[in-house]
């Protein structure tokens, strides 16, 4: 995968909670090279990380967690400075505009597309 | 006698005797001055003639002599007027020279020895110190003195005013009869009206052409005796009958309509006012007025039929006659807005009153580009009744304009669209639920296929297994797909899965049970898929692959100490010893079980794999988080 180089050691943070999908997303970028964080499936568990946790560099976020929505997450990662990815089945509409910036991957993702997204 | 003695003798020293003032005067007159000389000396037919005019009660003047000399009476004295009493001993000729054109010829005739008249003659007279119009018969008579010779001529002037004035009257009144007859003829004859002559009973004794024209009845069937019941439709009979008697009470009947029947049994209109001529006949002036009626029909049911439409279409209407201000509303105006039907007087302000405050501008900023640009106005905004509730409407309408291109004028309709609107969110949510579904369906679609492939030996294997997965995964969209009509509880997920699976000799050694309990959404997919996986093993490695063993799946309701529920569930198989292969195969339902199930759902899982089978705990809570 040409995507090696760009994630290679880098920590992405995958918040997902379907597990099947979190392992796809997981075991991509960890193909790619890169250190995953998690994932965790909770937007609890993902503030917990970010605070204990070591910097990161990246993240991936689902946008519907069990009924919660990502965004708190992402205004908090933003406040670091991560860049951030929704995977999401929806489209733009069901974002708010002030999230509008941040990209999106479409599911099923792939690491590649994860890549450019988030340092392409 | 003795009276008639005493004049006599009177008589002879004053005369002409009598107390009249002609008498008075004639003698009081100096008749030297006249061609007739001394009374005295006067021809015994002369006094003879005088006496006798003198005593008649007829006016009468006596012209004497060549000179036509004028001696007349107290009766003749108001036709003379102002040229009394100078006329006395005055010559004909100098007192009437106006009209002796006419007089001068008769009295030539006379003189001849003829007689003359002249009858009708219009003359005013002084009555009672008035000038009083009125008609005289003058007729004229020779006077003769002793020789037999025509010496003078008596004019006797028979008043007739009172009988030219009465048949003057009788005149003017049978001229006014005539005119009004014709008038009334004119009007009997009038192609447009009829008018029918009737007994108190309601026989029709005459009518004119327009009415036969109208009802299609002939004059035949009138004069073979018609009755206001062969004209009329029966459930009209009341009106007539209504009339009849307002006709008996007060001689006329107020302008009514009703129904008429003609010959051929068409129904026509009418238009009737009655009036009772005298004791038993009636006379009706009848205007036929069925297309007034019918466009007035017409006009009703179009009224009716638009009425309904709105009604039914739960469409408001307004019409704004932006001169005077005042403002129309539909009922179902009032509705939507909020307002009781006929509360408040409608008017743009109460129409603003109700218009959601952050709506307001933009929808009058509207109004006015299509008042002012001319183009139909079409809007939707929100409406904020008094309780908060919000309502979407849409309206739509047009500005009507004068010859100077000011407004004057608009109508539109306005409709609730808040279910529109509602749905059309819903439908926007359920979009992309389903986009979402799809989405995570392909990922999770993928992940089984890395997960089989890497598993399987074979392409064999592979297709087989994937081809099983898959089918578990359909069958759980489907039940997910029904889940707002059909909540997915444990029991219908279990059954679903071993259904799918066994075969019925296999299902005997099953055994289900536990309370109805529904499953949160988000917990069906994983679950399911990791019930599919131990009883795909339990069938093809456990107990079930052959007979002797069973398989129990029980499941119950606890609550932890927070009161918080959990679904523990138990899947026991026993009675069989496990095929090696199983401990190979089981490792996706246990990576579901032991994995996914705690991950995704906060589950806590205990797998055995024993000698005899599979022992499972699964404890799931069954209300955490929110489902999407």
């Amino acid at each position: 995968m040409n995507s090696g180089a760009a994630l290679c050691g880098r920590r992405i943070l995958i918040v997902e909670d379907e597990y099947l999908i979190a392992c796809e997303i997981a075991d991509a970028l960890v193909e790619a090279g890169a250190f995953v964080v998690g994932p965790v499936a909770r937007i609890d568990d993902a503030l917990k990380l970010l605070e204990t946790g070591s910097p990161l560099d990246g993240a991936v976020l689902d946008i519907h967690l069990q009924g919660d929505t990502s965004f708190p997450l992402a205004d908090a990662l933003a406040a670091q400075g991560v860049p951030v990815v929704f995977a999401t089945g929806y489209g733009s509409e069901g974002i708010p505009e002030r999230y509008r910036e941040i990209r999106r991957c479409e599911k099923p993702v792939d690491a590649a597309t994860v890549m450019r997204v988030l340092f392409g | 006698m003795e009276d008639f003695a005493n004049e006599g003798a009177r008589g002879a020293s004053r005369w002409p005797p009598g107390d009249g003032e002609a008498a008075r005067l004639l003698r009081e007159f100096d008749w030297n001055t006249s061609s007739l000389g001394k009374c005295a000396h006067w021809p015994q037919s002369l006094r003879t003639t005088i006496d006798l005019v003198m005593g008649s009660p007829v006016a009468m003047v006596v012209l004497w002599g060549p000179d036509l000399i004028q001696i007349y009476n107290d009766a003749y004295r108001p036709l003379l007027a102002e040229r009394h009493p100078k006329a006395l001993g005055q010559r004909a000729c100098d007192c009437w020279p106006e009209s002796w054109g006419v007089s001068g010829p008769i009295y030539e005739r006379v003189w001849k020895g003829g007689v003359g008249a002249l009858r009708g003659q219009r003359c005013g007279v002084h009555r009672d110190g008035r000038l009083e119009e009125a008609w005289f018969d003058f007729i004229y008579s020779p006077l003769r003195d002793e020789a037999g010779d025509v010496a003078g001529v008596l004019v006797t002037a028979i008043e007739t005013t009172d009988h030219i004035r009465s048949s003057e009257k009788g005149e003017r009144a049978l001229a006014e009869l005539a005119r009004s007859e014709r008038h009334l003829r004119a009007l009997v004859e009038m192609k447009t009206v009829g008018v029918i002559f009737f007994d108190l009973d309601g026989r029709l004794l005459e009518t004119n052409d327009a009415f036969l024209k109208m009802s299609g009845f002939t004059r035949a069937d009138v004069e073979a005796g018609l009755n206001w019941r062969c004209l009329t439709p029966q459930e009209w009979y009341s009106t007539s009958e209504k009339a009849l008697a307002e006709l008996k009470q007060k001689g006329l009947t107020a302008p009514y309509e009703k129904q008429y029947v003609r010959r051929d049994g068409t129904r026509w209109w009418a238009l009737l006012a009655a009036k009772r001529l005298d004791e038993d006949i009636c006379a009706e002036f009848v205007i036929d007025v069925t297309e007034r009626r019918s466009a007035e029909q017409a006009m009703r049911d179009i009224a009716e039929r638009l009425s309904l439409a709105t009604e039914i279409g739960a469409i408001a209407t307004w019409d704004w006659d932006m001169r005077s201000g005042l403002v129309t509303w539909s009922d179902e105006h009032f509705r939507i807005q909020g307002y009781a039907v006929g509360s408040i007087e409608p008017s743009y302000a109460a129409w603003a009153a109700r218009v959601h405050p952050e709506d307001l501008p933009e929808t009058e900023a509207v109004l006015q580009r299509a008042r002012d640009s001319r183009r139909p106005y079409s809007y939707e905004f929100r409406m904020r009744l008094p309780d908060g509730a919000i309502r979407w409407c849409t309206a739509r309408g047009r500005f009507f304009y004068d010859d100077d291109g000011q407004p004057i004028r608009m109508i539109g309709v306005m409709q609730d669209v808040t279910d529109k609107r509602e749905w059309i969110e819903r439908q926007k949510v359920m979009i992309g639920e389903l986009q979402h579904r799809t989405r995570n369906l392909l990922a999770i679609v993928r992940s089984i296929a890395n997960q089989t492939s890497r598993a399987a030996s074979s392409l064999e294997e592979f297709r087989e297994t994937f081809s099983r997965r898959l089918s578990a995964l359909s069958r759980v969209q489907g039940l997910l797909s029904r889940s707002e009509e059909e909540p997915i509880t444990i029991g219908r997920l279990v059954h679903t899965e071993i259904e799918a699976l066994t075969d019925p000799a296999a299902a005997r050694s099953i055994e289900v049970g536990g309370p109805d309990v529904i499953l949160r959404k988000s917990a069906v997919q994983t679950l399911s898929l990791a019930l599919h996986e131990l009883a795909t093993n339990a069938l093809k490695y456990g107990p079930l692959a052959g007979d002797r063993g069973t398989l129990s799946i029980r499941w119950r309701v606890v609550r932890t100490q927070e009161g918080e529920p959990r679904l523990v569930l138990e899947w026991r198989e026993e009675g069989a010893p496990v095929r090696p292969e199983a401990r190979e195969f089981a490792g996706y339902g246990r990576e579901l079980i032991e994995q996914a199930l705690p991950y995704s759902l906060g589950a806590r899982t205990r797998y055995e794999l024993q000698p005899d089978g599979v022992r499972c705990l699964i404890d799931l809570p069954l209300s955490q988080g929110r489902d999407t």
